[in-house]
């Protein structure tokens, strides 16, 4: 599965045990692919001696309402994700939740889909 | 983890894993200065004002810039003479430019990282827990702290490297600055500038 600019997508919600480069504030979060970084060996298998092929590293930009919730400012953060690190944001769940209720809801319908 | 143990003072302990790795053959002393001399001297803050100064002077370099700064780096060198590149580290890097209506802020939420090739070793601050877990979630109050005021309508983009990926900012070029040299220019360009955390100020001349 490889992402295109402007694709929502979703960081996993569970990283791998040990080192890796998946901050856990955006564990779970919708986010939208901002640009290909270019192709590099996932962290989480280097860290463990592990040989394997470069991967599609991706900057992915997310707003801080996804992240921190209505107080957040409006601010967006991106971070360089591994494309390991990421899943496509099923388009039904991309619209906006209005309330925190709903967002509760939305990210708990996300949670268990994986 | 109740006991203890007694530490010595830093310095102390690293002159004596110097000495042990020396001792055994696996680093020489001339290694240890030469690294020194890189991290503490050439590399620095100066060669990312470099860059920034020239892209402010130069259309054609900011669209190079912006556009491949990994590409760029590489083919003109850490100091902007194209002599160092084979000494020091692999650097992606990705310039992300500050305007009327857009600042940006680096941080690195895992850990420290940062392009030091392009800005020297990193302040105390960029390192501090509270730098890294507030940037992301408030960044306009981090960057009042630091004296930055932007106006309310300013959109901020918060840069996590927490990947392959270092960021330098292209700070916004003073106002009244159309008179100095890329090197003059060069001169008013802060280490924290080209991390987000300052604002380039007015030509020193003014003062």
């Amino acid at each position: 599965m490889t992402f295109e600019p402007g694709q929502p997508v979703r960081a996993r919600l569970h990283g791998a045990p040990g080192h890796t480069r998946l901050p856990r504030y955006v564990r779970g979060r919708p986010g939208t692919i901002h640009a290909l970084r270019g192709r590099f060996r996932l962290a989480d298998a280097l860290a463990r001696g592990q040989a394997v092929d470069p991967e599609p590293l991706y900057s992915v930009r997310f707003a801080a309402r996804e992240l921190w919730g209505d107080d957040a400012g409006d601010h967006d953060v991106y971070l360089d994700l591994f494309e390991s690190y990421l899943e496509s944001h099923v388009s039904e769940l991309a619209s906006e939740p209005s309330t925190q209720g709903d967002r509760e809801r939305h990210h708990r319908a996300c949670e268990g889909m994986s | 983890m109740n006991d203890h143990q007694p530490t010595a003072p830093m310095a102390r302990r690293v002159a004596a894993l110097e000495r042990a790795l020396v001792d055994r053959g696996l680093i020489t002393t001339e290694q240890v200065d030469d690294v020194e001399d890189t991290f503490g001297r050439r590399m620095g803050a100066r060669n990312g004002a470099r860059y920034v100064a020239r892209a402010w002077v130069n259309p054609d370099f900011r669209r190079s810039l912006l556009d491949d700064a990994t590409a760029v780096v590489r083919t003109h060198g850490y100091d902007l003479t194209g002599t160092t590149n084979r000494e020091l580290p692999f650097l992606q890097l990705v310039a992300v430019e500050n305007t009327e209506t857009v600042h940006n802020l680096v941080v690195c939420t895992l850990c420290s990282c940062y392009p030091v090739s392009l800005l020297g070793p990193s302040p105390r601050w960029y390192r501090s827990f509270e730098y890294r877990s507030r940037a992301v979630r408030e960044p306009r109050a981090v960057l009042a702290e630091f004296g930055v005021s932007l106006d309310p309508d300013t959109e901020i983009r918060v840069w996590d490297s927490n990947a392959d990926c270092r960021y330098l900012v292209v700070p916004r070029r003073p106002a009244g600055t159309g008179h100095l040299s890329e090197d003059e220019l060069a001169a008013l360009i802060t280490r924290d500038a080209l991390i987000g955390a300052a604002l380039v100020g007015h030509a020193q001349s003014d003062l």
